[in-house]
């Protein structure tokens, strides 16, 4: 401990400090030390070039790791590969050895490199084009995105050797443009795609269809690229990158990187209501975990689940440090930040002149940042696969590192928390992709025809191309003559159809306090109950009020406020079922489970303002928006209309809420997906059968494949459910089960406890 | 599953009705005969070329053919002189002219973006022959590209307008499309380019149908405006009936036809044939700067010259404009009178130019040698400067203070300078 500052002067007297503060020992209830990994090494390639080892070993690399060079050789054979490594451990080397090589080997070959973000791309530009500097070789590497001026666009289509894009702008700029590009795609030899665990879900899907557009262009010129792909740990990259770039490929998973010793501390917050099972707010308790670290001077990356909730944390910790360090030494970090901002809040962890950062998933992506020394996460992140890669956030190589898990009273994080085994043991979650949902597979079908006519007898997806061609030339956007079927429309596809969000047009806010500055963005689905009159929005700490929402343009107007509450709202949501395709009945029990499609109208209702800290409801107001209205796919439960123990309609709603509470808390578990993409109805009576059900549903238009897996697993979900219930050590519901009983009533958990017994008995006396 | 594909499909995309709309049968058969007849109705033939067939009309013009205030024949005069719009200097004969100008499906420069029309036209001692060749529908394309790479090489330059961005680029990407060799570059003549020099300013658009009515006196009625040809030429692929295409092929013609008569135009501005008293000093500036800018001294020095005689009240940017080309050009005494005469007529008046105070007092200074009048114009400057700053919002903008200390320091090494020379 250093005297003067009262600071500790190393990871281990911090570990030690943690250790004899029993304020903190009392709530850990899990801390694992993984031992520091020694690293593995393989020889150079005997093949490798001369200039590209000398560059190297210049850097004062002399050897490679094992799974560095075992990609190399399965490259070098042909096959397409992905490569998948925890956090910082030479990920990059695994694609731009073998790329530099062959264009070493032949000048006129091309790479295409795909980031899902534009901050990756520049990041891995900057290093490319060292590594190629410190060779004296002529290769050019240029990122080609939103922000590459006019001027320059020309020359990097036609000269530039590996072009850094992303999936947006090959989708909407490059692809639809390919004449422009011939030189590239006539001598494609490369596509790396990195950040592959990224692209899953709706935005996963679409990509799968843009690189059916890329294999496509290529096929017409000639050239039949390489995939090269690398991935953070997920259960099933060799599967998610088959299934997304639509080839075989070779799995590398021989890491060989070494890494310091980690620790892991599982954190609950004491009860503090034991009868109601309420636990104290995690948040506070993140606030004062993150804020010891930050006190000691360790550099701490700090992880909530929402916006809001990064918001709220950044104003704590910067309120909790004022007096050690000043307030542009703790940043937030999240999406609706402008780019420039980002960067120079990426710029600043990198020289460690930022101290601590709070930030969204969105800083689990491999952004350069640095390693930090310590991480905080408020809230099990929704997936174990996730859960790891933000821990690496923190990890200096050789050094100790320390993550926090701090469990809301959320369901799910109380089941993480109580079974770290389930964490520990676990493989994480599988990557999930639908390139086939029909309306993105027609979206990008109208894409891939206004490149290059589709001809009959070809193929794009797993649907019947032909009837979709069939079905785009009666709505007169193609063209058929003599087997071919041509864009014949004034239009250009691309431009109305976003890889990103359902709804496609974003809302932008507007900061009326000085002038009129453009501050953010949110989606049209957000924006519902984000930024509707009188919210509360909080942008970098700083708390705005919603005074005008112009649905209609698009902008949302705010002022600049100062209150001691944040806003809260509800959504109603409607659903009728159009057309179930499976279904799976208990025998002549009345219990069945169903998956099909669905039409759900959802509509803001009202919101609460809560107030800060203490977080009790102060108030509440109506919100006024049009419905919104989505067709998509649904996975349902339907129960016998006689329930025996079941005495009113009350009991009854009390039973179905309680059991859909914890069913959509453990559902993101199985499922690799923001919790947010799949949603919960419980109905008591469902409008076409009149019989109790509850719905689950993909919050995209068409669904993305999460409640046709959810209705493969309906046994095992209802067992793990009630082992959820039964576990839990609240008397009668908390907010870690069936909910908290201002929710669901006095007897909510007995009531869906009986109503799960009574199902799974019947699943059980059956089988 | 797939029974259900087209249901879902109406569904997901609320394209209205989610049963299917019957498609009326083409019959082929039926339709061959009276189609042909339509198209020969409107003068076109089918023509076999090394790609395919598709229809093709050549329309001839008299070289007596008045399009506007010229007719065609007068191309032959001005060929010499086009000839200096040309960077490379190549000679230019008429005859090598291919005046050029597409229809397309959509906008933009996208692989989607079909041309069905490309219209071209040339000169002959006989005529001038505008060809336009139409596809009828979307397989006879790499025909009509065949085609045209057979009549290419007999011309040296293409003549369009905005085509440098958007005809030949496009036919460029259609080549690729087809995977048919590239037309080698030919040199290219876009008109927009000197039309917006000219006529930028003193026009509210300088789209072609603007610029013929107001400068070529074309006026058209019933014209089919460019905008709806691709709506009409679906309209077209679904209905067969090539007379809705009509007025299309019209407005092509006509747009060629504006193409020769701009040539001729720009021709004879160039060969001086303006009539300089008619312009506006706007216009009369564009001219002199055009001219000065492809190296035409003569021509620019005459409509400057006209240009400086106007009246200083009506003109007073385009007099300041004047005074820079006279200052390029190191012709002191008429930039010297041009800046006085802005002078005299700002003194009295708020919120002029500091401009020619300070080109005035630089003039002296460096080039005429008279540290007295520099003074003194440096003083004007400054006085004007600082008036300016007075009714300028509190705080003022940054460039006239700049600006403002700029004119300080000229002035206070003024005053050193003419004392050195009074001492010596």
């Amino acid at each position: 401990m250093n005297r003067l500052t009262g600071k500790v002067s190393s990871m281990e007297e911090l570990l030690q400090l943690i250790k004899s503060t029993p304020e903190i020992m009392e709530n850990v209830t899990e801390w694992r030390t993984l031992p520091p990994r020694e690293a593995k090494y393989s020889d150079f390639p005997a093949n490798l070039r001369p200039e590209l080892r000398a560059a190297l070993e210049e850097k004062g690399i002399t050897r490679l790791y094992t799974h560095q060079a075992a990609a190399f050789e399965a490259i070098a054979s042909g096959r397409h590969v992905v490569t998948v490594t925890p956090t910082a451990s030479g990920k990059t080397m695994t694609y731009n050895l073998p790329v530099i090589q062959q264009l070493l080997e032949d000048d006129s070959s091309r790479a295409l490199y795909l980031f899902p973000t534009k901050a990756l791309a520049q990041d891995q530009v900057a290093e490319l084009q060292e590594t190629v500097n410190r060779m004296g070789v002529d290769l050019k590497t240029h990122t080609y995105d939103g922000d590459t001026p006019p001027t320059v666009r020309a020359a990097i289509r036609n000269a530039g050797h590996i072009v850094v894009t992303n999936p947006d702008m090959l989708h909407s700029a490059i692809l639809p443009h390919h004449t422009k590009w011939v030189k590239l795609f006539e001598n494609l030899k490369f596509i790396v795609i990195d950040e592959l665990h990224s692209y899953r879900g709706v935005f996963g899907s679409h990509v799968a269809n843009v690189i059916r557009r890329l294999k496509r262009i290529c096929r017409f010129y000639g050239s039949n690229p390489q995939f090269i792909c690398a991935s953070a740990t997920i259960a099933n990259p060799k599967e998610h990158a088959e299934k997304l770039i639509g080839e075989q490929v070779a799995l590398i998973d021989n890491n060989g990187a070494p890494s310091g010793e980690k620790h892991f501390i599982f954190y609950n917050p004491p009860v503090v209501n034991q009868q109601l099972g309420i636990r104290k707010s995690s948040v506070l308790e993140t606030r004062r975990l993150a804020g010891l670290l930050l006190k000691q001077g360790i550099q701490t990356i700090v992880f909530a689940r929402s916006r809001v909730r990064v918001e709220i944390l950044l104003t704590y910790l910067q309120d909790l440090i004022k007096n050690e360090l000043g307030p542009k030494s703790i940043r937030g970090y999240r999406g609706g930040y402008l780019p420039k901002q980002r960067r120079e809040i990426e710029r600043g962890l990198r020289s460690g002149e930022i101290r601590g950062v709070v930030s969204t998933n969105a800083l689990e992506l491999g952004i350069d940042i640095g390693q930090l020394q310590a991480c905080v996460l408020n809230g099990f992140p929704g997936t174990i696969a996730r859960t790891w890669q933000q821990a690496g956030r923190a990890g200096r190589r050789n050094e100790t590192a320390i993550t926090f898990l701090v469990a809301s009273s959320n369901p799910l994080d109380q089941y993480v928390i109580q079974n770290p085994e389930y964490f520990f043991a676990r493989t994480p979650e599988q990557a999930r992709i639908h390139p086939d949902n029909l309306l993105i597979l027609l979206d990008h079908v109208k894409c891939a025809a206004y490149e290059l006519p589709f001809q009959a007898g070809e193929s794009f997806g797993e649907e019947r191309l032909e009837d979709l061609l069939e079905f785009l030339v009666e709505e007169r956007v193609l063209h058929q003559n003599n087997g071919r079927y041509y864009w014949m429309e004034q239009s250009f596809p691309a431009n109305n159809i976003s890889l990103r969000s359902a709804a496609q047009e974003n809302i932008i806010i507007i900061d009326m306090s000085n002038g009129h500055k453009v501050i953010g963005e949110v989606d049209r689905f957000s924006a519902q109950t984000l930024v509707h009159e009188e919210a509360i929005y909080i942008h970098e700490g700083v708390q705005y009020q919603v005074e005008k929402l112009d649905y209609e343009e698009k902008k949302a107007y705010v002022r600049e406020v100062d209150v001691d509450y944040y806003t809260d709202a509800n959504l109603a949501v409607e659903l009728k079922v159009l057309h179930a395709d499976k279904e799976r009945e208990c025998g002549g029990t009345g219990y069945s489970a169903h998956y099909g499609e669905v039409t759900v109208n959802a509509r803001a209702t009202i919101f609460k303002k809560i107030k800060l800290r203490t977080h009790e409801n102060i108030g509440s107001g109506p919100i006024h928006l049009p419905e919104e209205e989505l067709h998509t796919s649904s996975y349902w439960i339907q129960f016998p209309d006689e329930l025996g123990g079941m005495k009113t309609a009350n009991d009854l709603q009390f039973a179905l809420l309680g059991l859909s509470n914890v069913l959509i808390h453990i559902a993101p578990l199985y499922l690799m997906c923001d919790p947010l993409d799949i949603r919960v109805v419980p109905q008591v009576k469902a409008v076409q059968s009149k019989l109790p059900t509850i719905f689950f549903y993909d919050r995209y238009p068409g669904g993305v494949g999460l409640s046709e897996k959810l209705y493969d697993l309906h046994e095992e979900l209802l067992q793990e459910a009630r082992r959820v219930i039964s576990g839990c050590g609240c008397l009668s519901g908390c907010p870690a089960c069936v909910g908290p009983i201002e929710e669901v009533g006095l007897m909510g958990k007995s009531l869906a406890l009986e109503l799960l017994n009574r199902m799974v008995g019947a699943y059980e006396r059956r089988a | 599953m797939n029974g259900g594909l087209r249901e879902r499909l109406g569904r997901l995309t609320k394209s209205g009705n989610a049963v299917p709309r019957p498609v009326e049968p083409v019959e082929e058969q039926q339709h061959e005969e009276p189609e042909a007849e339509a198209w020969a109705k409107l003068g076109f033939t089918l023509r076999v070329g090394p790609g395919g067939a598709c229809f093709v009309r050549d329309a001839h013009f008299e070289p007596a053919h008045r399009h506007g205030l010229f007719s065609v024949r007068e191309l032959a005069a001005v060929g010499d002189t086009l000839q200096r719009l040309d960077p490379t200097g190549r000679s230019v004969e008429p005859e090598k002219l291919l005046f050029l100008d597409t229809e397309t499906t959509g906008l933009g420069q996208g692989a989607g973006n079909v041309p069905f029309l490309i219209g071209v036209g040339w000169w002959t001692a006989g005529g001038f022959t505008v060809r336009q060749y139409v596809i009828r529908h979307p397989g006879e394309e790499a025909a009509m590209l065949a085609m045209l790479a057979e009549l290419l090489p007999q011309f040296t330059h293409l003549v369009t307008y905005n085509g440098r961005t958007f005809d030949w680029p496009l036919v460029k990407n259609r080549f690729v499309m087809h995977r048919l060799t590239m037309p080698k570059d030919p040199l290219h003549f876009d008109f927009l380019y000197p039309s917006r020099a000219l006529w930028r300013t003193t026009m509210p658009s300088c789209r072609l149908g603007a610029v013929e009515e107001a400068k070529l006196g074309v006026i058209r009625e019933e014209d089919v405006p460019g905008s709806l040809a691709p709506a009409l030429y679906f309209q077209y692929l679904a209905e067969r009936d090539v007379t809705v295409l009509g007025g299309v092929f019209q407005h092509n013609e006509r747009d060629i036809l504006t193409l020769l008569s701009l040539a001729i135009h720009f021709g004879r501005l160039l060969q001086g044939g303006a009539e300089l008293s008619e312009l506006s000093p706007a216009e009369l500036l564009r001219l002199a700067l055009w001219y000065e800018r492809l190296g035409f001294a003569q021509e620019a020095e005459s409509v400057m010259s006209e240009l400086a005689s106007r009246p200083v009240n009506e003109a007073v940017i385009e007099h300041g404009e004047a005074a820079q080309y006279y200052k390029r050009h190191k012709r002191w005494a008429e930039a010297v009178r041009l800046w006085r005469a802005l002078a005299e007529y700002a003194s009295g008046r708020r919120l002029v130019s500091l401009e020619p105070y300070i080109e005035l007092s630089m003039a002296y200074e460096h080039r005429l040698k008279d540290l007295d009048e520099a003074l003194y114009w440096a003083e004007e400057a400054l006085r004007s400067a600082e008036l300016r700053l007075s009714l300028s919002r509190a705080g003022g903008d940054g460039k006239l203070r700049e600006q403002l200390e700029d004119i300080r320091k000229r002035k206070a090494r003024l005053m050193r300078k003419n004392r050195r020379e009074q001492l010596d």
